[in-house]
Parts: C-alpha cells; sequence; structure tokens
C-alpha cells in the first residue's frame, strides 16, 4: 500500500467504465462546470466545493498519505444527503454550535480543566470516521493546531481525547479545525467512567505478562531439573535453580493472581463457592508445597505449573473481556438519548442562542426545530405537531401536541417548530426517571448461577472431602509421605475445565457473533439465552421497523394518470403538519422524482378529516375515506364491492390509510405500514418451533398488537403497556425460569431491567445500551436466532468440557491419592487436559 | 558449571528488568489502542510527526 498510487475509494467496481467519481468521497460527479482539486500533483474531480475545500485542506497541511492509506471513501461535504452519507454502524447526530465548546456550563460534563499552567483534557466523541486512516488524519492535522498538547484518537470507538493549553487556544477552535477536514465532534460524557475503566484494562494486560514473563523464566529452571539423569546436576545447582525459580513466581503469585485470590475470599466469605476457589486452594497448595520443599532441601517444586496455570487462566479470561470490550466500546457510537445542545429564547431580544441543556433552568424558554430531539421535559408554549414518543411509550404513531401540552425529553419532533416552557431537566426527566427504574430492576434482580459456578461449587466440596480422606489415611500408615501425597492430590485435580475453558468458549462465541452483527455485551448472556424459555418482545421497532413506510394502491389507475395524480396529492398536502403527510409526500417524491408542487386554490383543512382543495378547477379531498367518499356519494357503492376481507379491514384499523378523491369517485388509497424487521417472523417461528413461550408487551394500541401477533402467532399479546407494566409483566414470567427481553426502546429499559438477558435492537441509544446484555445495532433478528444457536452450542461445549474434567479427575486422583503419580506427570496431565478443554471450547459450531 | 551461579542470577534480573519495562509502558498508555497506531507506519509522510508545533499551513 505504501508505494500504491493515490486512488479514491471507489463504489463502482468498475472505475473505467462507470460515471466519475469524486476523488475525496466517491460519489457520483455531477455534470457541468467540473470541480478540481490538485492532490498528489495531480488535478482530482471532486464532486461539490465542499470535497475539494476539505480535499485542499488536506493536501496543504502535507496530510495527503490519507487517501493512500483509508480502506473507505470519506464522508459527501454537500448539504444533501449522499449516497455514503451515514456510514453503516454510525448513527445520526445534532451537532453543537461552535462557539459552545468554550461554554464552561457544557464543557462541566467532559472537560476535566487543568490547574493554570497546565493542559485541559477533553473526552470527544468523533463522527463521520470511516476507517484506521481517519484517525490518523485527525491526530495529525490535531497536533499541528498551535496550543495542542496531545491527541490521540480510538478508531474502534470513535473517540478523541484532546489535551490542549487553554491559554494559547480554545477548543472551539479546534473543533473548528476538525470541521474543517470534514469530521465532527460532540461531548462525550462518559469520559470518566471509561477513564476507570482503561485503567482496570491496563491492569488486567500486566497481570497477564507479568505471568507469561514469569512462566517462560520458570520453565527454563524446571526442564533442566526434568531432564537430567542423576549425577549431571550437583545438589547445589538445583537447589540454586529452584530459589530462581521461586524468585520469579513470587511476582506471579502476588500480583498477577492477586485477583483470582480476592474473588476466591469474596466467594468464601459470601458462602458461594465460586470458579476461583478451586484455582485459588490448587495454587496455594502447589505454591505451599514448593516452599516446604525447597525449605526442607528435598522434594518436588512445582513453581512451572503455578506460573503456566496462572498465565493461562489470566490469558484466556483476558481474551474473553477484550472481545467484549471491543462490543462495548462500539456502544460509544450509538446515539445518547437526549441532546447536549438547546436553542435558548432570549425573550428581549426574540431571538435564539446555543445553550447547554444542563444549564438549563425551570421557565426556560427553548425552541425545537423539525427534525431534532426533545431535550427537556416541558410545556408546549408555541407551534403545534406530530411527536414521536415510540422510543418512550411504544406508540407506533406519532401523538399531536399542541399549546399547554407536555412533550418529554427524548421524543422526536416530528412537524413543526415548538417552542417549549422548560419543566424538568436532566435527573428530572421522566427519561431519567425510566432509567432509574431500569438500574433499580437490575440491583434487585437475583444473578443466575452459570452451569460452570454450580459445577465449581459440588467440585470443591467433594475435592476438599477426597483431600481430607487422603491426608487422613497416609497419616495413619505413612505419615512421612502424608504432606507430599496431599499436596500431590491438590494439584492434580485440575480444575481447568471449570477456570480455563469457559472464558475460551465465551471469547470464541463472543467473536463469531460479533461478525454475525450480534454485540454480546454482558459475560452471563451468552449462556442465560440458550438456556432461556421465554422470550419476550415488544412491538414497535423491535418486531416491526417503527417507521412507517407509505404503500400506494392505485387502484388501477392507468401508468400515464399516475403522475397527474401524484402531482395533485403532493400540492394538496404541502405543508400539511400531519404526522403522515411527510410520509406521503415523500413516497410519492420517491416514485416521482421530477415532481413539482404546484398551485391549489381553495384550500381548507378540516381538522381530524383531511385537506379539500381545487386543482385546475376542479375540487379534490385528500383524508379519511368517508371524508372523501362523500364528494361523490354514487361511488362509494364500488367500495362495499371492492372485495376486501375481513384482515383487510382489520389491517387498515392497525396501520391507518388515506385516500385521494374528487368528484368522479376515489382514486388512490394510501396505507401506512409498519414493515416488519429482516428475520422476525422466522426467528418467532423458530422458538414456537422449539417450543419456548413467546410474549409481545407493547405499548401500542391494543388493536395494533393483536394484529400483530395473529400475524406471527403470538398467543400472549398485551398491549396498551406502560413501561412499569412491562416490568412488572415479566417479573411474573421470571417464576417459569430465565426471560430474555428483547426491545427497542427507553418505554423497554425496566423490563430490561428485570429481565435474565436484554437485547437492543435497531436504533439504540446509549442509555438503554447500558442495561442490556446484548445489541444488535443493525435490527436484523436473523442475528439474533444465530446467537440463540451459538448459546446453545456453547452451552453444549460446557457441558462436554466438564463431563471431561469429571473423568480426568476420576482417574488422577485416586492414581495421586495412591501415591503413583510423580510430580512430574501430574503437570503433565494437568497441562494435557487444559489444552484439550481450550480447543474444545473454541472449536466452531456445526448446525 | 560454576557459571550458572553467575547465569542464574543473571537471568532472574533480566526478567524482572523486562517485566519493569513492560509495566512502564503499560502505565503509559501505549498498549491501550492497538489498531490507531498502525496507519502512522503506512503513510510515508512524517512530517507530522517532526513539526508537531509549528503552525498550521491552511
Amino acid at each position: 500500500m505504501t508505494t500504491g498510487p493515490l486512488l479514491p475509494v471507489t463504489a463502482s467496481p468498475d472505475p473505467g467504465t462507470g460515471p466519475e467519481l469524486c476523488f475525496h468521497c466517491a460519489g457520483p460527479v455531477p455534470a457541468g462546470e467540473r470541480v478540481l482539486a490538485h492532490i498528489g500533483g495531480q488535478q482530482r474531480p471532486m464532486c461539490c466545493p465542499g470535497c475539494a475545500a476539505v480535499a485542499n485542506l488536506i493536501e496543504a497541511t502535507g496530510m495527503a498519505g490519507y487517501y493512500r492509506a483509508r480502506t473507505a471513501p470519506a464522508r459527501r461535504q454537500s448539504g444533501e444527503a449522499g449516497a455514503g452519507s451515514v456510514a453503516p454502524g454510525e448513527s445520526a447526530y445534532q451537532a453543537i454550535a461552535i462557539d459552545l465548546f468554550d461554554d464552561p456550563v457544557l464543557q462541566r460534563a467532559f472537560v476535566a480543566a487543568g490547574a493554570p499552567g497546565h493542559a485541559s483534557e477533553a473526552h470527544l466523541q468523533l463522527h463521520h470516521l470511516r476507517c484506521g486512516a481517519c484517525s490518523w488524519l485527525i491526530e495529525g492535522h490535531l497536533r499541528k493546531q498551535p496550543g495542542v498538547v496531545a491527541a490521540q484518537v480510538n478508531t474502534l470507538a470513535a473517540r478523541l481525547v484532546l489535551r490542549w493549553d487553554p491559554a494559547r487556544t480554545g477548543l472551539a477552535g479546534l473543533v473548528q479545525a476538525l470541521r474543517g477536514i470534514g469530521y465532527d465532534a460532540t461531548p462525550w460524557q462518559a469520559g470518566a467512567q471509561a477513564a476507570v475503566a482503561q485503567g482496570q484494562q491496563r491492569r488486567r494486560l500486566a497481570e497477564m505478562v507479568v505471568a507469561g514473563l514469569g512462566m517462560m523464566q520458570v520453565m527454563m529452571y524446571a526442564w533442566p531439573i526434568y531432564i537430567a539423569d542423576s549425577g549431571d546436576m550437583t545438589a547445589g545447582e538445583m537447589r540454586l535453580m529452584n530459589w530462581a525459580g521461586l524468585v520469579l513466581t513470587l511476582p506471579v503469585m502476588l500480583f498477577s493472581a492477586q485477583g483470582i485470590f480476592r474473588n476466591a475470599w469474596r466467594g468464601l466469605r459470601a458462602r458461594h463457592l465460586g470458579m476461583d476457589v478451586p484455582v485459588a486452594i490448587g495454587l496455594l497448595a502447589a505454591f505451599a508445597g514448593s516452599l516446604f520443599s525447597l525449605w526442607q532441601g528435598s522434594g518436588p517444586v512445582w513453581f512451572d505449573s503455578v506460573t503456566m496455570f496462572v498465565f493461562l487462566l489470566l490469558t484466556s479470561r483476558w481474551l474473553e473481556q477484550w472481545v467484549r470490550g471491543h462490543a462495548l466500546a462500539m456502544t460509544g457510537r450509538l446515539a445518547p438519548a437526549v441532546p447536549a445542545q438547546a436553542l435558548q429564547i432570549d425573550p428581549e431580544a426574540h431571538a435564539t442562542r446555543p445553550v447547554a441543556v444542563v444549564g438549563l433552568r425551570t421557565g426556560d424558554r427553548i425552541r425545537v426545530p423539525v427534525g431534532e430531539v426533545i431535550p427537556v421535559d416541558g410545556r408546549i408554549v408555541e407551534g403545534a405537531g406530530p411527536v414521536a414518543e415510540a422510543l418512550l411509550t411504544g406508540e407506533s404513531t406519532p401523538n399531536w401536541r399542541g399549546i399547554g401540552e407536555r412533550v418529554l425529553a427524548g421524543s422526536l419532533n416530528l412537524g413543526e417548530v415548538l417552542d417549549i416552557e422548560v419543566e424538568a431537566i436532566g435527573a428530572d426527566s421522566t427519561l431519567a426517571r425510566i432509567l432509574r427504574r431500569m438500574d433499580q430492576a437490575v440491583a434487585e434482580r437475583a444473578p443466575l448461577a452459570g452451569l460452570a459456578d454450580a459445577a465449581a461449587a459440588r467440585f470443591v466440596a467433594a475435592l476438599l472431602l477426597i483431600t481430607l480422606a487422603t491426608a487422613l489415611w497416609w497419616c495413619w500408615f505413612a505419615p512421612a509421605r502424608a504432606l507430599g501425597i496431599t499436596i500431590a492430590v491438590l494439584v492434580v485435580s485440575c480444575p481447568c475445565a471449570l477456570s480455563l475453558a469457559v472464558p475460551a468458549t465465551l471469547a470464541a462465541s463472543t467473536a463469531r457473533l460479533a461478525r454475525r452483527g450480534l454485540l454480546l455485551l454482558d459475560g452471563h448472556a451468552l449462556e442465560t439465552l440458550g438456556r432461556s424459555r421465554t422470550f419476550v418482545f415488544d412491538k414497535t421497532g423491535t418486531l416491526t421497523m417503527g417507521d412507517p413506510r407509505v404503500d400506494i394502491d392505485w387502484r388501477g389507475t392507468p401508468v400515464e394518470r399516475r403522475p397527474l395524480l401524484a402531482a395533485i396529492a403532493v400540492a394538496l398536502e404541502a405543508h400539511q403538519p400531519h404526522p403522515f403527510a411527510a410520509a406521503v409526500d415523500k413516497a410519492l417524491r420517491t416514485a416521482f422524482p421530477v415532481l413539482g408542487v404546484q398551485p391549489v386554490e381553495r384550500r381548507c383543512s378540516v381538522l381530524g378529516q383531511g385537506v379539500e382543495a381545487e386543482f385546475h378547477g376542479r375540487v379534490w379531498r385528500i383524508g379519511k375515506r368517508e371524508f372523501v367518499a362523500a364528494l361523490c356519494p354514487e361511488a362509494d357503492g364500488n367500495l362495499a364491492a371492492d372485495g376486501r376481507t375481513v384482515d383487510a379491514v382489520v389491517e387498515d384499523a392497525h396501520s391507518g390509510e388515506a385516500w385521494l378523491g374528487s368528484s368522479d369517485g376515489l382514486a388512490l388509497r394510501f396505507r401506512f405500514v409498519d414493515a416488519l424487521r429482516p428475520g422476525a417472523a422466522e426467528l418467532v417461528a423458530g422458538l414456537r418451533a422449539r417450543g419456548a413461550h413467546v410474549a409481545l408487551l407493547s405499548g401500542d394500541r391494543p388493536a395494533a398488537v393483536a394484529f400483530l401477533a395473529r400475524q406471527l402467532g403470538i398467543d400472549d399479546a398485551r398491549g396498551g403497556l406502560s413501561p412499569e407494566d412491562k416490568l412488572e409483566g415479566i417479573a411474573a414470567l421470571r417464576g417459569d425460569g430465565p426471560v430474555v427481553m428483547v426491545g427497542d426502546g427507553l418505554n423497554d429499559a425496566p423490563g430490561f431491567g428485570a429481565a435474565d438477558v436484554a437485547v437492543a435492537v435497531g436504533r439504540v441509544t446509549q442509555a438503554l445500551a447500558r442495561g442490556a446484555g446484548a445489541i444488535v445495532p443493525d435490527g436484523d433478528l436473523a442475528s439474533l436466532a444465530a446467537a440463540i444457536r451459538e448459546s446453545r452450542s456453547a452451552l453444549a461445549r460446557i457441558r462436554q468440557n466438564l463431563a471431561w474434567a469429571l473423568v480426568y479427575n476420576l482417574c488422577a486422583i485416586p492414581l495421586a491419592a495412591s501415591g503413583w503419580l510423580t510430580p512430574w506427570e501430574a503437570g503433565l496431565g494437568m497441562s494435557l487436559s487444559s489444552l484439550l478443554v481450550v480447543v474444545n471450547g473454541m472449536r466452531p459450531w456445526s448446525s | 558449571m560454576v557459571i550458572l551461579i553467575i547465569l542464574i542470577p543473571m537471568s532472574v534480573v533480566l526478567a524482572l528488568l523486562a517485566a519493569g519495562m513492560f509495566l512502564y509502558m503499560n502505565r503509559q498508555g501505549q498498549f491501550d489502542d492497538l489498531e490507531s497506531p498502525a496507519f502512522s507506519v503506512i503513510a510515508d509522510d512524517d512530517s507530522v510527526h517532526a513539526d508537531q508545533h509549528d503552525p498550521p499551513v491552511a
């Protein structure tokens, strides 16, 4: 790649014959006036002045190497959304006014201000990051700005940690520089938590590497003793080797294995014999036995076994956490539930200015533009329009909200600019209350014991009994050999199948599922998915797309007449704030891209009915069926003869519809269909075929819920539920075993807390991901079906390993207890067993 | 094999030194992100690191 030519990352497979592509964003270059940029010594085609400006800046700052290293095209810079404007896995976000970055109120959330004369540190979420070359470009460009001390980008999580000297430059200027090269940033408020997580990650890595170094070197000292014939080495040399082994085992025991001992101790105090208890017992026994031999000057030494076991254990745990860390990092790219910025209305100047939401007070007035998320709970003081509250209530259709009515933080303003008087912000908002309920439910939920944890408890009990019996027996018959043999029993009883194989199995399965689009965030989620017999689904946005699509029924209109009808419909619906007017407009414009808005006369809209207007001298109506049909009473008979089935009538009631007609009769029908998510029908059918109990708990209207339930064959369907109702419904279902909850909105959040595993699908916000055990960001429910299969296979592999551990210990412990096993053989047996279970645990599943 | 008396303590010291060096580097955050730094090698433009504190050209 280093010496390769500067080539755009092409969207078309054959750039030679396809249309000319923009060198910067790989979008099509429009015909007409050509925009060029001088990059890498050549004139390159550009699709728009925006891309050209960015490309020129990149070239001028000596960063053109970006074009060689990148693996994905950049974002299109021109205003309209290009083909690649939002990359997969990238969520929509609301940009923040540039001056606000220097606002101390906003900065409180994400900037750690340094002492005077020292650098400040900001944590930012980056947007439009496409590949590693973007990170390089951003870091390089920012480091060239005066006053920047350090800029570090994490590509996976799309995060930037920026340190700068506040005396020399402001944060706003630096974000402006970032925007100059085509990226954007928003505050990343969880920065402090992430710093803690990073500290833990470093600690784990350090523990593992120290154990690895110790293991390698201790093995060097152990090996000569194993292979030496008697007489090859003097007793003094052997003792030197063993002492050297002890020196290097000490850091492994005291530093690396600290976490294991702490977990075991915590387990013992809570009277819960987890996996770490047998491990700690084995390690302590082997270490103490070796110390005893060393002090006596003779006897077996197990320093190599101790270090190797600690290293293998920490490696498999680190691998598991590393794979999960990848998934957790990806959640950082999810959209926050509410934006950080609001437009405050200045009562004197009658103007708005961007302010930080955290700085707002009760009684302040803010303006929410169309298409933006409402940042606070409040009351509308000006304007009226549809507001989508699907995330908070689960209702599939937007609600009409007028002056004096309440709107909630986290809902989406669809229709009209709204002025809102602030009533509650942040922790006081309904949204925060729902999330608190989720956290509370998580805290109250009794955790499920994993398979291996349950087995570990029995294992420890059996092992301690056997050890005690062995010790007593040898004390009675041959007291001199008692200590050596008792320790050999503890060393050879390998808890590896429990402690090593489970993390290895989880790591392999987690990585496989991540490739299929399901990110596992919780270590227990995988095991519980496979064991659950009850699956609870949300409706809107989970089983359906949550985004009503308009289906045009032409009712036999000849093709040549269709553009005219489409033009009439667009003209009638123009500037109508009804939630579906925009959807109809969009659907018609997709079908007929060249549609213009033609003038109509005498337009009047009848509230709750529709719109009437004259188009070229003729009266047309669009809206409810009765309203439109009233124009031509004689045509109503045709409708009855339409032969619509009962199902179709029910479906209309569920999905809503609008008609277009004139005195000639009804011409067009628009149906609003909330389509099923890909894979939803197969997933539910598959679960039902296996005999699982499938329930549908929704906040939407009972009729709509019943319709979908019939379509999918779900018997247990309940509609009109509040978030709290959902929580109670799930808590009741938990009586029959573990429950999996699948949802997408914040109204599912309390239910997420109550369920044993929560799976968030689709456009998940960061707040919801916090309560989820797994997320499916692209919303393909086939990934969830795959996860359930993978989970069953992982459970099978864990069971096989437990069976192997039983067989191995049944053979090895009697041999050790009777004194037949040499320490050397005990160590080898343990290593081979470890290898076997790890390989079996990571084996790909066969369907 | 008197040499062992020198070599074995030496190997112990070396191993401890290596572990100490790793711990130091880890604390500096050198192993936090193993993906992004790969690109600073691929791109053969080294000026970024050479003139970090120059004013921007644009």
